[in-house]
């Protein structure tokens, strides 16, 4: 029986007759509502912007419709884009955004620790960052739109992951060097499986400061750089 | 994928050998979704000839030849000795009480430049013994309570493994050398702990005179009752003298291995006759001794399974297992490494650094050497956590180490790492790893970067 200790996956979970027993039946229901509740829930704004995230959000309106229009959660309209380049730093070597993507408690729980080790390892390590960004309603495309108009040179975006059975508070970080809408995916660097059971964040944080070195010096991510 | 090559060799009471071991390491640092090292295959790619050890007489190990047979192994194996990077001389049994030990280990593993390790001491022994006969990767894999018995010829070296664990070991004065005969049966040498034990037994032994086969069949029978019984905890205590170091813990399992010299005459059958032969042969007791093994156990109703590797599970124990590698996100300044016997403090840290940092401040102060640190980290993980851990680490180190050495069980060492170098207001080299289990044994070895990962090798060293 102990190799379902070994993995959270549902293996090993033994049944009742033909059925799976009350008690995983139960702990199904629980993790699939933990997976639909990280989804329709939203990010505790007032928290994001206590540590210094400037709010914004995409063409979405709603949850339904950010689910119902991935299309509409990757663009910003034209005075949010005015915007951030009126507000924000310019060309800074580093852009941190955050959004909610699938998952709000993986930005609830995780961010604090990781925006904390991330400001203060560029800060001792003399490497500017811009204004950090609080997406709403945000896919992981709004970073090539944000990398574009602020002239970043390595753009961090944090988001929640779609949730599975296992946790509903993990976060993945995807790296771009020069993102741009022009791109294809392959320009991004992921680091996932951001939570307090697996990455932690503050280790997943030192190991992006370490990539986003290796960007800055080797002017490239995603598939072309070799680490 | 990286390969290792690794060695090990093992200088025990009767016999010397040595293997090599070519071992694939996952390229971690291509790979940013894996926090675990992987160990993908451990391949025996040469085995030595098994030799008698060289003496000079009872109690002295002979360097010379010793250090000559090794390099002529390593000639025969057509590994280039520069190719290897980690591995383990140990040295076994009786031999690491005899007097030149200590001189002779660090000699060859200082020869050999790269990151070779000397070590030695009894629960080493067992662990790497029980690794390398399989005990232990059969009890993770069936999540079963093993032993594995290893029956040299000085020394008996017992380890249990609870679901892949190490979770007791002990080692008892029982070998199949602790007796020796010429061809005359005339006895040559008699350990004193066993001369002691047969006599409380009524069985009169002395050296320089002769023996009968009953006679050494009963101490054979004796001496594998013991091993039984201590296994169960029902030696009385008249039998004390015979755990080395006092050190005494239970090994009861549903299953036992039994490898060593002595071990390759547990799992055959023979006739009375050719065991007798062997014993000749031998000139000691070991064929006797494993044959009452399999008989006591088999009475007892123990249940032996058979190992993967048994006269050579010490070698390919610290051949192939003595290596951990350490996470791959990691905080290494390479430029020290590697770095060898550095005395290894212990410490756990929950919430609070004021207790640790006195307490290992003491024990650095003791060493007053280069330490290794090594933390069980029980904290929360959150940043604010890592930062006051990293203030307690700079706090202990202060004035005391030149370097900061910190090894952790849980994967934070990149995030504790960088967080120590911004705190620190001198330039001190850092290595912050991660990921290693708290293993046995008070000193480490830190080899160089292998695929994104540090080898490392935490031993004893007691002479």
């Amino acid at each position: 029986m102990e190799i379902g200790t070994i993995t959270p996956a549902r293996i090993h979970i033994g049944r009742s007759g033909p059925r799976v027993t009350t008690k995983e039946l139960l702990k199904f229901r629980q993790d699939h509502a933990i997976a639909m509740d990280a989804v329709w829930s939203h990010v505790d704004e007032e928290k994001v912007r206590e540590l210094g995230f400037k709010v914004i959000h995409t063409l979405i309106k709603d949850k339904e419709e950010y689910i119902r229009r991935p299309d509409l959660g990757r663009r910003f309209s034209k005075e949010t884009l005015e915007d951030i380049k009126n507000t924000c730093i310019s060309n800074p070597s580093v852009q941190i955004i955050a959004a909610d993507g699938l998952s709000s408690p993986a930005i609830d729980t995780n961010l604090k620790d990781i925006f904390g080790i991330l400001m203060d390892g560029f800060k001792h390590r003399g490497i500017s960052v811009g204004t950090p960004l609080f997406i709403r309603y945000g896919r992981v495309a709004t970073m090539d739109y944000i990398s574009e108009i602020l002239g970043a040179e390595v753009t961090i975006l944090l988001v929640g992951e779609r949730p599975g059975l296992a946790t509903g508070e993990s976060m993945s970080a995807y790296m771009a060097y020069r993102s741009s809408t022009e791109k294809p995916e392959s320009q991004r660097t992921v680091v996932s499986n951001i939570h307090n059971g697996g990455l932690y964040p503050v280790e997943a944080g030192a190991q992006i400061i370490h990539i986003t070195e290796i960007m800055l010096k080797e002017k490239k991510s995603g598939v072309d750089l070799k680490i | 994928m990286d390969k290792i090559y690794t060695l090990g060799m093992d200088i025990g009471t009767t016999t010397t050998q040595l293997i090599i071991s070519e071992i694939e390491v996952e390229n971690l640092t291509a790979n940013y979704l894996s926090v675990e090292p992987k160990i993908l295959s451990r391949k025996m790619i040469y085995q030595s000839p098994i030799v008698i050890t060289p003496m000079y007489d009872s109690y002295h190990l002979n360097e010379t030849e010793l250090i000559k047979m090794f390099f002529e192994f390593i000639n025969a194996s057509g590994v280039d000795i520069k190719k290897i990077k980690t591995g383990a001389v140990i040295i076994t049994g009786e031999s690491s009480l005899k007097e030149n030990a200590s001189a002779l280990i660090h000699s060859i593993a200082d020869s050999t430049g790269e990151f070779i390790v000397a070590a030695a001491g009894a629960d080493l022994e067992a662990i790497l013994a029980g690794c390398g006969s399989g005990a232990k990767d059969v009890s993770y894999r069936q999540n079963e309570v093993l032993t594995n018995i290893d029956i040299g010829g000085g020394t008996t070296n017992i380890v249990k493994f609870d679901r892949g664990e190490v979770s007791d070991t002990f080692t008892l004065h029982i070998g199949g050398r602790l007796l020796k005969i010429d061809n005359d049966f005339k006895v040559t040498y008699l350990s004193p702990v066993l001369q002691k034990i047969l006599a409380l037994e009524g069985v009169k032994v002395k050296e320089g005179s002769s023996i009968a086969y009953r006679e050494m069949r009963k101490a054979a029978e004796l001496m594998a009752g013991y091993i039984a019984k201590a296994l169960t905890g029902e030696l009385e205590s008249k039998y004390d003298m015979l755990y080395v170091s006092g050190q005494k813990a239970l090994a009861e399992a549903t299953g036992y291995f039994v490898s060593g010299g002595v071990g390759e005459y547990v799992y055959d059958e023979f006739e009375e006759s050719s065991i007798m032969k062997a014993c000749l042969k031998y000139q000691d007791l070991g064929p006797l001794l494993g044959t009452m093994v399999r008989k006591v156990f088999k009475k007892r109703g123990f249940n032996l399974s058979k190992p993967k590797h048994r006269m050579r599970a010490t070698v390919c124990g610290s051949g192939s297992y003595s290596m951990q590698l350490s996470g791959n996100t990691i905080y290494v300044d390479e430029n020290i490494l590697p770095l060898k016997n550095l005395p290894l403090i212990r410490m756990t840290y929950e919430n609070n650094t004021e207790e640790c940092v006195k307490a290992a401040r003491k024990l650095i102060g003791y060493h007053r050497t280069q330490t290794a640190i090594y933390i069980t980290y029980k904290g929360n993980n959150s940043y604010e956590d890592i930062i006051m851990l990293a203030k307690g680490i700079i706090q202990i180190t202060e004035e005391l180490l030149s370097n900061i050495i910190i090894i952790l069980d849980k994967n934070v060492g990149k995030a504790l790492g960088q967080t120590v170098k911004r705190y620190l207001k001198e330039t001190k080299p850092i290595i912050c790893i991660d990921h290693i289990q708290n293993t046995h044994g008070n000193y480490i070895d830190l080899g160089k970067m292998v695929g994104g990962s540090l080898p490392i090798v935490i031993k004893s060293l007691i002479f």
